[in-house]
């Protein structure tokens, strides 16, 4: 997808007609639009996500006052108004034309709109130079630039840029549902959690109507399991949500503690820490989980190894007396009494002391199983004593890993328990108020986590119980030919179940570990420093500082290294997309892949000089095209000098003001004066392009 | 990604030949109607591929 106009018409600040062509050159693939603070620039961004997906930015105000105010103020009660917005766009050969309008009825003098659902009509130019209508616009877009992926494209300041990096459930979960959207697996997701749920307690229920009394008894259970299921995922949920709502919470006075300057320092110590408490969470849970797997292997082994030694000189001293048969088999002897002769060529025959010998051998030979199982028998009680050697290094060094995450972990604690402490003694009266709520919320959601946990087990245990229920049902002996293809039939869904699940997780980890290189690359064309950048296994963004695994440490991270860590992933990401674009997958699987555009709204805010010069310097090379919505102190100076040779066209949104003593502001691109803002007798926004000088 | 194909096709080799016919359909099917948000007849349409395979 990459823009070619947008039209705005009286949409929220935007008065009237206002219009932006974004020209389409592969070496200049950049454009921007320069605007004071409250002009408009947030509102240019909500332009393009208004009209795609129908909704505004997250901490949009008044999202419901989409008609621009004075049109709106200047209609008369019983007037019709309109907000519209028109996108054209190109995509794969295709050029579409999206308009989106609304209208509002207005019934009643105030600033209250009273709108229509917004109409939203697509237009398709193929080729062949045909138009036609899309008849479902809403799929049709969001098979081109899918919603869940426009959070990766379209940025609203910092804040959205530094939120991608944070290391909270909710943002790996947002990475992993746009990579999973861009290889299509959202299928296999929809058919595990959904569909296939359905379908297999529809054929239980087939089944039942068999009418065999067992299967009956089977399906009841498995009802009860269904509706405990059921129950406990809406306790489940009910919980994540108190805690994403807690964790936003933290995240505000987080947020709050960083800007205020006697104690940011010590807020971005404990964001560093607590990177690294979940980091050692994970190692630990590793840990425990190897732990696990070396019992499972190897477990019996310690029981059997005082046996085994037992056995072993069992043998060897039934060996020593002749009383263990031998490793000759009797069918040979046999042979050899019958000829008469020694394989030696001495004479056997009978009274020859020989003879005698080979019987008493003979009769202490054993049948050749016999002899065969105790070789056997001899020799694994042997390797059991290597493998319980094998056992205890590994259990070694599963439980030092896990010691050395405990370690970590109460490390960590501690001290994040230390600069609580101080803040909480700190004598500014704020900060103690603002980590006295932290300490508060904290216990909240621990509390809540504790629940959570109970609740995940008692699932599991559910789950177990059905999948038991399912195996007893599928090997029940029932009557007839109809309750064998029932029981294959629910057989073979809860097989592609499983199977599908595994896909999955197959799947998603292998991009993650793709995107992970691709990260890499690019964060070390953009970064100052040198640190290294991951994409965890928790689908989670972080940089660590060291490069062995002892000395390698969570970076405590300024902004800059933030934003530059997720321009990395957006890079990344494009250009993943970007390479599965046209591809067919495996065949299975429909990957969303395609060229998307960037916009950023307010990058540059808080980037000293040289992350600017960086950031700028790597924007144009991240995606096909580039949006950059900039104040007049962003845009100028090291932005504009390093994207010179980048940028197509420059537009300003004019800000007029009805604000009482406003002074005029201009700013000055191409050598010209541009109105910035502009003393009126009402407020509103307009946008103007900049000329070539 | 080519390990990941390796592994995606020995989990497919692993099962039987009606698991492994019912999941291709059932993506097939999934993809089909990706792009709605609710789509309709989904679960009967599943539940018919797999009675036509499994008779």
């Amino acid at each position: 997808m990459i823009f070619n106009k947008i039209k705005i018409e009286n949409f929220r600040p935007f008065r009237g007609e206002s219009e932006i062509v974004f020209p389409v050159d592969k070496k200049r693939n950049v454009t921007i639009v320069y605007g004071m603070n409250g002009a408009g620039k947030t509102t240019l961004l909500n332009a393009f996500l208004w009209a795609l997906y129908g909704g505004f930015t997250k901490d949009t105000e008044r999202p419901d006052l989409v008609i621009n105010s004075e049109v709106w103020a200047k209609a008369k009660v019983g007037d019709k108004v309109t907000a519209s917005i028109e996108l054209q766009f190109s995509n794969d050969k295709n050029l579409y034309i999206l308009r989106r309008s609304v209208t509002g009825h207005k019934t009643k003098i105030g600033r209250d709109q009273q709108l229509d659902k917004s109409q939203l009509v697509l237009m398709v130019r193929g080729e062949d130079g045909n138009s036609r209508k899309v008849d479902a616009p809403s799929e049709a877009i969001d098979q081109i630039l899918p919603e869940k992926l426009s959070n990766f494209f379209f940025f609203n300041g910092e804040r959205e840029l530094e939120q991608l990096v944070s290391q909270t459930t909710a943002a790996g979960a947002e990475i992993e549902a746009g990579i999973k959207t861009i290889l299509g697996l959202e299928v296999i997701e929809r058919a595990t959690e959904r569909h296939l749920v359905e379908v297999i307690a529809r054929f239980n229920k087939d089944l039942r109507q068999l009418g065999d009394p067992k299967l009956d008894q089977l399906s009841d259970d498995r009802d009860h399991q269904e509706e405990q299921i059921k129950k406990l995922e809406v306790g489940r949920n009910q919980l994540k949500s108190n805690n994403e709502a807690v964790s936003k919470e933290i995240e505000a006075i987080d947020t709050k503690l960083l800007g205020l300057q006697s104690v940011a320092t010590l807020q971005k110590q404990r964001d560093a820490l607590e990177a690294d408490l979940i980091r050692a969470n994970a190692d630990r849970e590793t840990a425990n989980k190897s732990l696990d797997q070396v019992i499972n292997r190897y477990g019996y082994s310690a029981f059997l190894f005082p046996r085994s030694k037992f056995l072993e000189n069992l043998t060897s001293n039934l060996r020593a007396e002749e009383r263990l048969p031998a490793p000759l088999k009797r069918s040979f002897i046999d042979d050899l009494l019958a000829r008469g002769t020694c394989i030696c060529g001495a004479s056997i025959t009978k009274d020859k002391d020989a003879r005698r010998h080979l019987e008493e051998i003979r009769a202490s030979a054993g049948l050749a199983e016999v002899e065969e199982a105790w070789l056997r028998l001899a020799s694994n009680a042997a390797g059991l004593e290597t493998e319980v050697a094998d056992m205890r290094g590994l259990l070694k060094e599963a439980r030092h890993a896990a010691n050395n995450a405990v370690l970590r972990q109460g490390g960590k604690q501690a001290e994040l328990s230390e600069i609580s402490s101080k803040l909480q003694d700190n004598d500014v009266e704020d900060v103690v108020k603002l980590e006295d709520q932290r300490v508060r919320y904290r216990r909240k959601e621990a509390e809540n986590e504790r629940e959570l946990g109970s609740f995940e087990l008692r699932l599991r245990q559910a789950e177990l119980r059905i999948r038991e229920i399912d195996r007893e049902i599928s090997r029940h002996e029932g009557h007839g030919g109809k309750v064998k293809v029932a029981q294959r039939r629910i057989e073979a869904a809860t097989e592609s179940r499983e199977l599908l699940l595994k896909i999955l997780k197959v799947r998603a980890e292998s991009v993650r570990k793709e995107l992970d290189c691709r990260i890499k690359e690019t964060y070390r064309s953009i970064a100052v420093k040198d640190y290294v950048p991951e994409l965890t296994p928790t689908f989670n963004l972080d940089i660590f500082q060291g490069s062995g695994e002892d000395d390698r440490e969570t970076a405590i991270k300024s902004t800059a290294e933030n934003i530059t860590l997720s321009l990395s992933f957006v890079g990344a990401l494009a250009s993943f997309a970007s390479s599965q674009s046209g591809s067919e997958g495996d065949g299975l699987f429909n990957a969303s892949g395609g060229v998307f555009p960037l916009i950023i709204d307010s990058a540059f805010g808080s980037l000293d000089e040289g992350y600017q010069k960086a950031v700028a310097r790597a924007l144009p090379g991240l995606v096909p095209q580039v949006i950059l919505l900039v104040s007049k102190s962003q845009g100028k100076s090291v932005v504009e000098e390093t994207l010179k040779s980048k940028v197509f066209e420059r537009y300003v949104i004019t800000l007029h003001t009805a604000k009482d003593g406003e002074e005029p502001q201009f700013i000055e691109l191409n050598g010209s004066n541009y109105p910035y803002v502009v003393p009126d007798t009402s407020t509103y926004a307009e946008v103007v392009k900049v000329g070539e000088k | 990604m080519s390990d990941d194909r390796e592994l995606v096709s020995n989990l497919f080799k692993e099962c039987s030949v009606d698991t492994q016919r019912v999941a291709v359909e059932i993506i097939r099917l999934e993809r089909q109607k990706l792009h709605m948000r609710n789509p309709i007849g989904i679960v009967e349409d599943i539940v018919g591929v797999i009675k036509a395979i499994i008779k």
